[in-house]
């Protein structure tokens, strides 16, 4: 299942949680519902750490940008006004990324 | 725990995480989010793309978007969404026409939600493309003698439909029916529901003009609103728009209403694919039931 493209996707990326889903009995239409949770449920930590690190005056520009779907000026933009944006979208995600993570691995282990 | 549990147990503890995440990006930039969605409904998809695709419904919920989503993403995901999801990974970002692989994953996930064998090329002839802006048509006169009033069935059809006029010349292929007396049911959906796509910019269309225009004529063809997953089955009784309008093709009044499509600043695209009925057993009209 190909994600939509994000400004951040070269940074973040969902593909060991598809991976990991991989390794459990699911159908196709399961796996593409996870993995679709799993995609909406990261895009909206990035939103909000990327919000929340915006003084208010940026926030209207980083939305409007973002809903052109110039991924390039997008982050461009998010790199020049949030102090270590990488860094900390980063985290955002790989912290999210890991709960999922455990919730996959605690049903391999009741299984 | 069985394993036919485990994608219950992963989606409703995902769903009700998600649920959390959104509800506090609502809680904490809603203003923004509200702006946004004040000032660009259309761009607010990709705005929030990711968020939207699990709440497909909510755009158009107005001011009930919070409880709409939360409600929307506890729920399995229905055909319709499933659909919207789809299109929206596949199609590109901006109106083109689309590649041979694109119309090929497209008309395959229309075909499965649609129930019906729908694709770019049928019997080796396409039109220019398959996805594009559609316009809206004026009715077309049906047999000599036809009128306005008489296209309506309804005094609500009537209110709905007749500002549109009647386009001055005839059809593609002229008159649906040659006379009153013989005009039937089939002609009058062949009118209600009719398109106009541009036959002329067909790749050979020049080289066989009669073989295409036997091809053409009243061929059924889907098409869908990739926005809100709407579809009809319409056919081609007219040949237009011309190509300095920008436009693609043209629908007929109760073709752009149910697809909520309009003209002007507000057009929006469609995929239109052939569909293979040989036998002549899908009726034309609105797709309900998906």
């Amino acid at each position: 299942m190909k994600a939509k493209k994000q400004f951040y996707h070269h940074i973040v990326s969902s593909q060991s949680l598809t991976l990991e889903l991989e390794s459990l009995e699911l159908s196709q239409n399961e796996k593409d519902h996870l993995s679709k949770i799993a995609e909406s449920s990261l895009h909206y930590t990035v939103l909000d750490i990327v919000l929340t690190s915006l003084p208010d005056e940026d926030k209207k520009t980083f939305l409007k940008h973002a809903a052109s779907d110039d991924h390039e000026k997008t982050w461009k933009f998010v790199k020049d006004k949030v102090e270590n944006a990488q860094e900390k979208i980063k985290n955002a995600a790989e912290s999210l990324k890991k709960e999922l993570q455990k919730d996959i691995e605690d049903l391999k282990t009741k299984a | 725990m069985p394993k036919n549990s485990h994608y219950q147990h992963l989606a409703e503890k995902w769903l009700s995480r998600h649920g959390e995440l959104e509800k506090n990006l609502w809680s904490k930039h809603g203003d923004t989010l509200h702006w946004l969605q004040q000032n660009s409904a259309h761009t607010l998809i990709g705005a929030v793309g990711g968020l939207l695709l699990l709440t497909t419904g909510f755009l158009a919920q107005g001011a009930a978007h919070k409880v709409q989503a939360q409600e929307m993403v506890i729920k399995p995901l229905d055909t319709s969404a499933k659909l919207l999801i789809q299109l929206h990974e596949k199609l590109p970002d901006q109106v083109r026409p689309l590649t041979a692989d694109e119309e090929k994953e497209i008309g395959k996930v229309l075909s499965d939600t649609y129930n019906m064998k729908v694709s770019a090329e049928l019997q080796g002839i396409r039109l220019n493309r398959s996805y594009g802006l559609i316009g809206a048509e004026q009715h077309l006169y049906r047999y000599p003698g036809d009128t306005l009033d008489q296209h309506f069935d309804t005094a609500e059809d009537a209110n709905l439909y007749a500002s549109s006029g009647v386009a001055p010349g005839l059809g593609a292929w002229g008159y649906f029916a040659p006379s009153r007396a013989q005009f039937g049911k089939k002609d009058e959906m062949r009118e209600k529901y009719y398109i106009a796509v541009q036959t002329f910019l067909a790749p050979g269309f020049n080289e066989h003009v009669g073989q295409y225009g036997l091809f053409f004529k009243y061929r059924k063809m889907l098409v869908v609103n990739p926005e809100n997953g709407k579809a009809i089955v319409a056919d081609i009784a007219d040949a237009g728009p011309s190509e300095f309008t920008g436009k693609h093709l043209g629908g007929s009044p109760e073709v752009m209403h149910y697809l909520e499509r309009q003209d002007g600043a507000a057009r929006g695209p469609v995929l239109y694919f052939f569909i293979d009925d040989p036998h002549d057993t899908i009726p034309l009209g609105p797709v309900e039931n998906i």
